[in-house]
């Protein structure tokens, strides 16, 4: 993979709002490289932005482009933007599990549908990403019977199991306690070493000045609009 | 608007939710062939429906196929063996079992049990924004949701059909033992049994489940992603994909017989 070109970019993306469920998005331009964290602030009252439905194909932008690994998502099959999607993973800002699989079953769902990796190879790295991030072991319940705490770090578990090339962290630090914020530090520093692209949406300032995270681009959200920090 | 007018937009209405079942079906039976879209989490997801469709209702499937053994199968030996045409037995047995009986009750206990279910926890899946999550996991939701749950209910069909046939003849002719009726050999009345089926009642025991099967999932799976924003269209969702699957099993089984035995 060449370091100059971007794993995700935004052309001119434009996406009005929807009341019910984000806000919108004016004339977006961004480049997310290999190997780059990109720590992304959003406004109180706009927390929730529809970044990454456009970054994984979800959504089509109201104007402009993205382009994952070069290739327009519009212009992807259904196929190939399934299996692009596989490349990807996410801490999701809303609800981010299916409900009739236990949280083992989730977090490893991708890899066992997408790759023919061993499940117990699939299970052991599990396991130590789930013992870094602070847990006792991979929980095996239902996601309803755990505390919003573990939870959101089984979903951390889930954003960096199988290498993704593109990690999309929103507020991944909701409802956990600022004592596991190195946890994830340090797996956001491990999967830009191995040249991934991070972005990490974020409403704490703090988070920014966190030790130990890898240098970061920074932006803004500007009501509408997408803005770089210097 | 007139009422000619409502009339149409109904009509169209309707033809429109059946082309869009057809159109699901349809592409349900051909991503289904594709060997590279049965992936282990889908095959996973199959076995698991085959179990609560199928494995699971044996024991309810068990107990209407014995009552319904008992009461129309004894019924049948002591009548036909008093009215002198115990030869007929087995053509009575299998036309009303076989043909009618079974495919119907069973098809209406896996509606209840099963399609209910599978509309209620696709509709919440959809609310929840479940449907997202498998996308933005590159999992397509036809082929991880649909497929599996449409093939197993089809499989789970056709073979509590064939389970409640034969505990309908055993408990009916043990029943019809019991009173004094028909044939004591269990050879001579299997005998009798057999006598009556032809290839023509294993095609309409095959039409009569494969195809409600399909669709009773195909109904249940699109009226379960039909919802949209709220958890109050759940149990709304859940009275149409039955009501749906009731008519469409009926309207399947009269055209099933038409072809097969007129």
């Amino acid at each position: 993979m060449n370091a100059d070109n971007p794993i995700l970019q935004f052309k001119d993306v434009t996406m009005a709002a929807a009341p019910l469920e984000y806000a919108g998005l004016n004339q977006v331009n961004a480049a997310f490289l290999p190997g780059t964290l990109s720590v992304i602030r959003v406004e109180p009252g706009n927390e929730v932005l529809p970044l990454a439905d456009l970054a994984q194909g979800l959504l089509n932008p109201t104007e402009g482009s993205i382009l994952f690994q070069g290739e327009d998502w519009n212009t992807m099959t259904a196929e190939q933007a399934l299996a692009k999607r596989a490349q990807t993973s996410r801490v999701f800002d809303g609800h981010g599990w299916i409900s009739n699989l236990n949280v083992n079953e989730n977090v490893t769902l991708a890899q066992r549908h997408h790759t023919a990796r061993p499940i117990a190879e699939i299970l052991a790295e599990a396991e130590a990403l789930a013992r870094a991030f602070g847990l006792r072991e991979l929980p095996k319940v239902r996601p309803a019977l755990m505390s919003r705490q573990d939870l959101r770090r089984a979903e951390w578990i889930r954003a960096f199991l199988g290498q993704p090339l593109l990690v999309l962290l929103e507020r991944p630090m909701r409802g956990v306690a600022r004592e596991h914020l190195p946890r994830l530090s340090g797996a956001v520093q491990a999967a830009c070493q191995r040249k991934a692209a991070v972005l990490w949406l974020t409403d704490n300032d703090r988070i920014e000045q966190q030790p130990g995270l890898p240098s970061a681009a920074h932006y803004a959200m500007r009501g509408m609009n997408l803005v770089k920090m210097a | 608007m007139t009422f000619v007018g409502t009339i149409g937009q109904s009509a169209l209405s309707r033809l429109r939710q059946t082309t869009h079942i057809f159109a699901l079906l349809g592409s349900i039976l051909v991503q289904a062939a594709v060997p590279r879209h049965w992936p282990r989490t889908t095959r996973a997801v199959f076995a698991r429906q085959v179990l609560f469709t199928g494995v699971e209702a044996l024991r309810f499937v068990a107990l209407v196929a014995f009552l319904t053994g008992v009461s129309v199968v004894a019924q049948a030996q002591v009548w036909l063996s008093k009215a002198g045409q115990s030869g007929l037995l087995g053509n009575i047995l299998v036309a009303v079992i076989m043909r009618e009986v079974a495919p119907l009750l069973v098809n209406f206990i896996v509606i209840g049990r099963s399609g209910t279910a599978v509309a209620v926890e696709l509709a919440n899946m959809k609310v929840s924004g479940e449907i997202k999550v498998l996308e933005a996991q590159g999992l397509d939701a036809l082929l991880y949701l649909a497929i599996p749950r449409a093939l197993a209910f089809a499989l789970a069909i056709f073979c509590l059909t064939v389970w409640f046939t034969i505990i309908a003849f055993v408990s009916g002719y043990a029943f019809g033992i019991l009173f004094g009726a028909g044939a004591s050999d269990p050879l001579i009345f299997t005998n009798t049994i057999l006598k009556g089926l032809h290839p023509a009642d294993v095609y309409n025991l095959l039409a009569k489940t494969l195809i409600p099967g399909l669709f009773t999932a195909g109904i249940c799976i699109r009226e379960g992603l039909s919802v949209r924003y709220s958890i109050t269209e759940v149990p709304q969702a859940a009275t149409r994909a039955v009501v749906r699957s009731i008519a469409a099993l009926f309207i399947i089984s009269a055209i099933v017989s038409v072809l097969t035995y007129v």
